[in-house]
């Protein structure tokens, strides 16, 4: 198990490396625009690209480039951005991190017992006018598009009803409760496709239980449903579950661009959208490989645990 | 003596009986039928409605839909027409409208006032379709004489008199006021400050009436030089009045857009539209929201049935191989596509769209689905082929000297085929749903003129979410309703290619 | 089960701060927690876009200066005149009044430093410059601001280390300080040989190579001062230092990070940043060290104590916020437009922005470009591109493209003056009229009057375009270059492809399209899109790469002369291929000597033939012996925008208009547009709620106003 593991990692980092080094050769390939506008100095901004070092050869800009990330750390300098230019890649990415993580463990942490909850429901009023009018509710949250939600959401519960703040707070303590209170509308929208997501799966592992052998036998043996249910049938359908909630998560992170754009979260997604537009290198190097790296962590631990949850498949064997 | 068993009931084959289950499924089966009618819908919609993905009218912006059933049956919903409530001279800007041409923008000329501390308001229904009213257009002597040819021999009046021009608002801060051909009653300027002493913003028109209460016109004296002759006047036409002013392009004259819009595509054009008539009310460039939503439709579904077919067929072959073989070959082909499920779609279709220039976005978009979406069908027919690639059958018909490539496709293949086809089909919405949230984004821009997208619809329609919510229904309603019925028919499908999911119907 | 009920605990503990979350819901405009105080007046605002560096050395482009305006202070200042003195008064329409503000004395230094050292001749005037500043000016922290800091400013401004953007504003253009540019070059080591240095704990001197006059003849600040001289740079010396960031590996450019977070900004301007979180928000207060609070001349004006904006990318998401009260005005959006530009709150503003169709210039490029059976040389006639302008309905184009714009005819609009004093536009004056009816071919005999000749241009004669098409498509074909069976392609190129762009491709296709309806092209046109220049569209252009490009200029408002520079100057003109310094141009001037001095003699004239760009370098640089009067100067911008427009390589459509709402919580001194105050801004506006009396404002309309 552990040489899996050490494997496992040793080519996470291979892919990541190659994944970087394809992205950065294939950005820098895009051709490097100098656009003056009347009365400024075309000549200055070209001035300031030769000292940045943007016009040397390509292995020349990433050898310095793999130096100052693994010697120094430094990710570069904002350019082309139009908020952060001067600034530090990294310094000003560790700053936006928090509302992005937040936001989605906010909404993990809702949307997850809600969604397990309903999928119990309807598994045990299988068929029952309940289990179709919650497949009906999770069918239609899968369909809809995010961002029509998010703006029902804010429409209705911000504009309309003004319970919640229409945009996110300001303020870098997002442990108070006004910020709280500012992100629960993100929250909610963003929680709409995760309940689904969750409810329609665990029904569907649920009732695959359900139907099985061992718990005929139960039944047989002379347990009451609930007992049944909650001592054997439950235990084995959670376990694939947890996977899917890191699994989940994940895709949510880099999905939330979307709400972060309407409710003005200042988040990660929203920088990644504005590096891509503007085509700064630092920043669309760096965002990159944050995503990257996110998603092969995510396969690691979905892999492991696995391995861990079930028996069944211990990794390894074939 | 053993007695042989008769079996009465025929053989069926694997299909057969995976179709008999499926029907059995009564959702899955509306499932289809729905799928079917969303088919047809694209495929069918663009031909029976007399506008083209590239039809546009600057005038006809934000049109509300319009239904000539509910019209006729004199119901407040599907009329084309928008509830409002709104300060008085904008009320009396709207009811001049139906005084002069008899075509009025408050729908049956029906209202109710109110009085707030602001003022009189008066609510109505406004038919988004007569409230442009008159618009000054620059014809040539020749289109001029054309609209007079049209009006003597349908008896439909088009040109309307024209009004004096030091007459005319002219006021500096509002340039639409000037070009405005609505004010064709006498009016006085209301400013300097309101009843608060505040300084007003911008100035007010307010129709002055005559002792009957009635609009008071400030048209051009008839001077002899306008070149009207068609028979076709205002009532009560004493003096006469002129109908046009002579400038660069030939005549500068007065239309009611309504019946100018008839005239133009009906005479001129002949492309076979008639009366403005928008079932689905149109976008905010002037399109056809029907036949853009058939139009998009079929470019949505021709990209995500292309990607679902060419990653079924790679995957599989793919995965076939890697399945089948083993080994090393296994080994390395994993890690290979190890690596690519890593990139993140982002990047990739960021990187594709600018290196391919914003020329060829469909295929840009189609490579990136492409290239991430093969990998997942590719491990899905890995892990059915590990499953049954030992079975005995596998074996024997080895042993009787079967190459590989019948092997895999005649005896392992068909065993795989269930998930294969469901992943595939659910597949579909996915795509469709990506697509039209990288079109939100502003990533990718399908929207070429005479081809539009699904997602394109959507978000260009999203601005206008709380102010047109029809520009987003109806879209926003196509996708659903293909999002549920997939959903379901592929469900439908798994459980019937899946028999060992008893009583799970 | 522990798992279930631990699973039942969580979710109760959530819906537990869900409940209590709905409770209090009064809408909050929190930044760092502020709560809506009695006395003290915020004005609320938005931008899509957070300012990220209003560092005045290199600061990129408008956004940034969002928060520069408020944190600094102008030398010499313009002020509104009033009709009276009361309370209740009213601002002069079209008037102001300038005055010194940080400064307290300008005066003409020239005759001290004649010599070779700098450049400066005997009887010259305008070369120097000495200001005298107030000696009560301080930061925000109380240090005492003096001349050094000014020179210290400008030595860093221009430091070659770090290569600052805004260094070009101080040797190129109207304002050339000497010894500038070789100092930014790295080529004079040495900053005292630069024309700018103290003379004074309060006074500096600036040098310049160009002469500029800043006084009217009384010796009164002219309006000229405050336009060239407010741009000196200011930074506080301490921080600066701190602020400075080495190269990193690889590169060799100096970096700051002064004036990009609130612990690296110093303000001395009326207000100082007091919360700064990227991209999010930011806060300025009232900065109680600035000299103004004590200054009589501003009495009763800066009412606003507080400022706080918000970065709102979504537009929809700014407008419920602006319904609820939580913004203090926005712009009107054209999903908006038609409930809302009718409110008694709308207002309007003019811009000086045209927007104009680019043809290609290059017969060069447009013959490398041909493929077999398409020609494209056709551009090049000058008769063909004419077709092309006069085929074009500019009214169509604006209500099909645009929400609130109108048809341009000409490179310039309303908004630019040629005699800014006394407020005379140029399109409103006789030789901008008549430029116009020569470029489109109306005969003023036709109308009557100039004027009523002027409003009858439409741009639009399809009649004339046509026979315009048929004379060049002769031409082309006599000279070989296109068959009877060629089609004409031109390819439209773009930096996006996206619907508004795309919209503005499809109308001019279309509208030539019918143009060339029964000419011998009729059937064999097309325009093609190509959006794959990104950035670089407008090099590419220049470069040759494509036919037809939509492009404008904005600036200059108030020297129209100096605004040619964008068609006439290879560096800049879309038309990089015409040579403008070997096209001549015959120009005659009556009332003018031999030396272009004015005699006011009327038998006198003056005339010259030489290219266009040396007309341009007389006309923006010393003539005779002193500079020209400027409505001698007016015949000579007209016929330089008559021989541009008659190119027809530019064709004008679009003068644009912007449409806001404001709140009904406070108002700007006035809506008539004053042309060098625009609204007064927040120096002048009134507030009629405080914050607390707008919060119980707002709760007892029940949250959300109606602006209709």
């Amino acid at each position: 198990m552990f040489r899996y593991i050490v494997k496992r990692i040793a080519l996470a980092f291979l892919s990541f490396f190659i994944i970087m080094t394809t992205c950065f050769f294939l950005v820098k390939m895009l051709p490097l625009v100098v656009n003056a506008t009347l009365g400024q100095d075309a000549e200055i901004a070209e001035a300031q690209i030769v000292a940045r070092g943007y016009r040397d050869p390509i292995l020349v800009q990433y050898v310095a480039y793999i130096r100052r990330i693994l010697f120094e750390w430094d990710w570069g300098v904002g350019v082309n951005m139009p908020e952060y230019v001067g600034q530090g890649v990294w310094g000003v990415f560790i700053e936006k991190l928090p509302p992005t993580v937040l936001i989605n463990v906010y909404s993990t942490l809702f949307a997850v017992p809600i969604g397990i909850l309903l999928g119990i429901y309807s598994a045990l009023k299988k068929n029952g006018w309940q289990d179709h009018l919650v497949s009906t509710l999770v069918m239609v949250f899968v369909s809809v598009p995010s961002y029509v939600t998010a703006f029902l959401v804010q429409y209705i519960l911000c504009f309309k009803l003004g319970w919640l703040p229409l945009t996110m707070g300001a303020g870098t303590e997002y442990f108070t409760w006004t910020t709280f209170r500012s992100m629960l509308p993100a929250v909610f929208s963003l929680s709409f496709g995760s309940i689904a997501g969750y409810a329609r799966f665990t029904r569907a592992e649920l009732t695959e239980v359900l139907t099985s052998d061992y718990l005929e036998l139960a039944k047989a043996k002379g347990l009451t449903k609930s007992q049944c249910v909650v001592r054997h049938a439950l235990r084995n359908a959670m376990t694939p579950i947890i996977p899917s909630i890191i699994a989940e998560f994940i895709a949510v992170m880099s999905g939330s661009l979307i709400i972060e754009k309407i409710f003005s979260v200042p988040g990660v997604g929203r920088l990644y959208l504005t590096a891509i537009t503007s085509l700064d290198y630092d920043f669309f190097m760096m965002l990159s490989a944050f995503y990257t790296f996110i998603g092969l962590l995510a396969g690691i631990v979905v892999d492991i645990s696995y391995g861990f949850i079930d028996p069944r498949i211990r990794v390894g064997k074939r | 003596m053993q007695e042989i068993p008769v079996f009465t009931a025929r053989p069926i084959g694997y299909f057969k009986d995976a179709w008999r289950r499926f029907k059995r499924n009564k959702a899955s089966v509306v499932a289809s039928l729905i799928i079917g009618f969303l088919i047809a819908f694209s495929l069918f919609a663009p031909m029976f409605s007399p506008y083209t993905v590239s039809y546009q009218d600057d005038y006809y912006k934000f049109r509300y839909p319009r239904n000539k059933l509910f019209l006729s049956l004199g119901l407040d919903f599907w009329d084309g027409c928008a509830e409002k409530t709104l300060p008085e001279h904008t009320f009396y800007y709207y009811l001049s409208m139906g005084k002069e041409t008899g075509r009025y923008a408050i729908k049956g000329e029906k209202y109710e006032k109110f009085d707030k501390e602001k003022g009189s308001y008066y609510q109505f229904r406004l038919d988004s379709y007569e409230e442009i009213g008159c618009v000054f257009l620059s014809l040539t002597n020749g289109e001029y004489e054309r609209i007079q040819r049209y009006q003597d021999e349908t008896g439909r009046q088009v040109l309307y008199p024209t009004t004096s021009p030091n007459l005319r608002p002219t006021i500096d801060g509002n340039p639409k006021l000037t070009l405005d051909a609505n004010y064709w009653y006498q009016y006085k300027v209301v400013s300097g400050r309101d009843e608060n002493g505040l300084p007003l913003k911008q100035k007010v028109l307010i129709p002055v009436f005559d002792d009957d209460g009635n609009f008071q016109n400030i048209y051009a004296s008839y001077s002899g030089g306008d070149g009207y002759f068609s028979r076709m006047r205002v009532e009560g036409e004493t003096p006469l009045y002129d109908y046009s002013i002579p400038n660069q392009t030939g005549v500068e004259v007065r239309v009611n857009y309504h019946e100018y819009y008839r005239f133009y595509h009906s005479y001129v054009l002949k492309d076979g539209i008639d009366e403005p008539n928008f079932l689905f009310g149109t976008t905010q460039a002037g399109k056809d929201v029907f036949t853009c939503l058939g139009s998009g439709a079929r470019l949505s579904f021709f990209l995500a049935f292309t990607v679902s077919f060419v990653n079924l067929l790679v995957g599989g072959i793919y995965g076939a191989i890697e399945g089948y073989y083993g080994g090393n070959a296994d080994l390395i082909m994993e890690r290979v596509s190890d690596i690519l499920s890593a990139v993140p779609f982002m990047i990739v279709i960021t990187l594709l769209k600018m290196h391919m220039g914003d020329g060829s976005q469909l295929l840009a978009l189609f490579i990136a689905f492409f290239l991430t979406g093969w990998i997942s069908m590719a491990k899905r027919v890995r892990m059915q082929f590990y499953r049954f690639k030992n079975r005995e059958y596998v074996l024997a018909s080895r042993t009787l000297g079967a190459k590989d490539g019948r092997i895999m496709l005649k005896h392992v293949f068909p065993n795989a085929i269930g998930t294969i086809i469901t992943g595939s089909v659910l597949s579909i919405p996915a795509t469709i749903f990506s697509e039209s949230s990288l079109s939100y984004l502003g990533i990718v821009n399908l929207n070429t003129g005479s081809v539009t997208s699904i997602g394109t619809l959507l978000a260009n329609a999203q601005p206008y979410l709380t102010t047109y919510p029809y520009m987003i229904l109806f879209p926003a309603l196509f996708i659903c309703l293909l999002m549920l019925s997939f959903n379901l028919f592929g469900n439908g499908l798994r459980d019937a290619f899946n028999p060992s999911l008893k009583g799970i119907e | 089960m522990a798992k279930k009920q631990s699973k039942k605990i969580a979710w109760i503990a959530l819906i537990a701060t869900m409940v209590g979350g709905f409770s209090g819901c009064s809408p909050k405009n929190n930044a760092g927690n502020y709560a809506p105080t009695a006395g003290v007046y915020s004005y609320n605002t938005y931008t899509s876009v957070s300012p990220s560096n209003w560092n005045a050395l290199t600061y990129r482009d408008n956004n940034d200066t969002q928060i520069m305006d408020y944190i600094t202070s102008p030398l010499f200042e313009y002020d509104f005149v009033y009709e009276t003195d009361d309370d209740e008064r009213e601002v002069k329409e079209n008037e102001i009044s300038i005055s010194y503000a940080m400064a307290t004395k300008l005066e003409d230094v020239s005759k001290l430093y004649v010599g070779e050292a700098w450049g400066v001749g005997q009887n010259e005037t305008g070369r120097a410059w000495k200001i005298t500043l107030r000696d009560d000016l301080k930061w925000e922290d109380g240090t005492k601001i003096t001349a050094n800091d000014f020179v210290y400013s400008m030595q860093e401004q221009l430091n070659p280390d770090f290569k600052n953007f805004r260094a070009d504003s101080f040797y190129k253009g109207a304002l050339v300080i000497h010894g500038a540019k070789d100092y930014f070059d790295g080529k004079e080591k040495e900053f005292a040989k630069v024309g700018f240095f103290a003379v004074d704990e309060n006074a500096f001197v600036v040098l310049l190579d160009q002469p500029m006059y800043l006084l009217k003849d009384d010796g009164s600040l002219s309006y000229k001062a405050v336009y060239n001289f407010t741009s000196f740079p200011l930074v506080k010396r301490d921080l600066y230092e701190k602020s400075k960031i080495r190269p990193i590996t690889g590169s060799t450019l100096w970096t700051s990070n002064y004036n990009s977070s609130k612990d690296t900004t110093a303000s001395y301007g009326p207000y100082k940043l007091t919360y700064f979180q990227a991209g999010k928000w930011y806060v300025l207060e009232k900065n109680e060290q600035w000299f103004g609070w004590k200054d009589e001349r501003y009495q009763g004006q800066y009412q606003t104590d507080r400022i706080s904006c918000e970065t709102v990318a979504e537009y929809n998401t700014a407008w419920m916020k602006f319904q609820r009260g939580e913004i203090d005005g926005i712009g009107i959006d054209v999903s908006i437009a038609s409930d809302y530009k009718g409110s008694d709150q709308a207002y309007f503003t003019p811009d000086d922005f045209v927007g104009s169709v680019q043809l290609q210039s290059s017969k060069e490029s447009l013959k490398k470009r041909e493929s077999a059976g398409f020609d494209k040389e056709i551009l090049s006639y000058v008769e063909f591109r004419k077709a092309l302008s006069l085929g074009l309905d500019r009214v169509a184009y604006n209500t099909a493209c645009t929400t609130s714009s109108r048809a341009g005819f000409g490179l310039f609009n309303s908004m630019h003056y040629y005699d800014v004093e006394e407020g005379k536009a140029y399109r409103e004056s006789d030789e901008g009229k008549k430029v116009l009816c020569e470029t489109y071919d109306v005969n003023v005999s036709d109308y009557g009057s100039l004027d009523n000749a002027v409003n009858a241009i439409t741009g639009y004669d399809l009649e004339k375009a046509r026979s315009l098409v048929n004379t060049a498509y002769q031409k082309a074909k006599s000279a070989g270059e296109i068959s009877d069976t060629d089609k004409v392609r031109l390819t439209y190129g773009s930096a996006v492809d996206n619907e508004i762009t795309r919209r503005n491709f499809e109308n001019l296709n279309a509208q030539w399209k019918t143009l060339m309806k029964g000419t011998a092209l009729e059937n064999r046109f097309e325009l093609v899109f190509d959006a794959s220049f990104g950035n670089e569209w407008a090099t590419s252009f220049r470069s040759g790469s494509y036919d037809v490009c939509q492009a404008g200029w904005r600036g200059a408002a108030w020297d129209p002369g100096y605004f040619l520079l964008a068609y006439l100057d290879p560096a800049y003109a879309y038309s990089s291929a015409w040579d403008t310094s070997s096209h001549s141009l015959t120009f005659t001037m009556t009332g003018v000597n031999g030396n272009g001095d004015v005699t006011n003699n009327a038998s006198d004239y003056y005339s010259a033939t030489m290219s266009l760009m040396d007309w341009y370098n007389r006309l923006n640089g010393k003539w005779g012996t002193g500079n020209l009067r400027e409505n001698f100067r007016l015949p000579l911008i007209a016929v330089l925008e008559k021989e541009i427009l008659t190119q027809y390589y530019t064709l004008p459509i679009t003068n644009n208009y912007a449409a806001s709402l404001m709140s009904y919580k406070m108002d700007y001194a006035t809506y008539e547009y004053n042309r060098f105050l625009g609204y007064g801004g927040l120096r002048y506006a009134t507030y009629h709620f405080d914050d607390l009396e707008w919060s119980n404002y707002l709760s007892k309309q029940g949250g959300a106003l109606n602006y209709k």
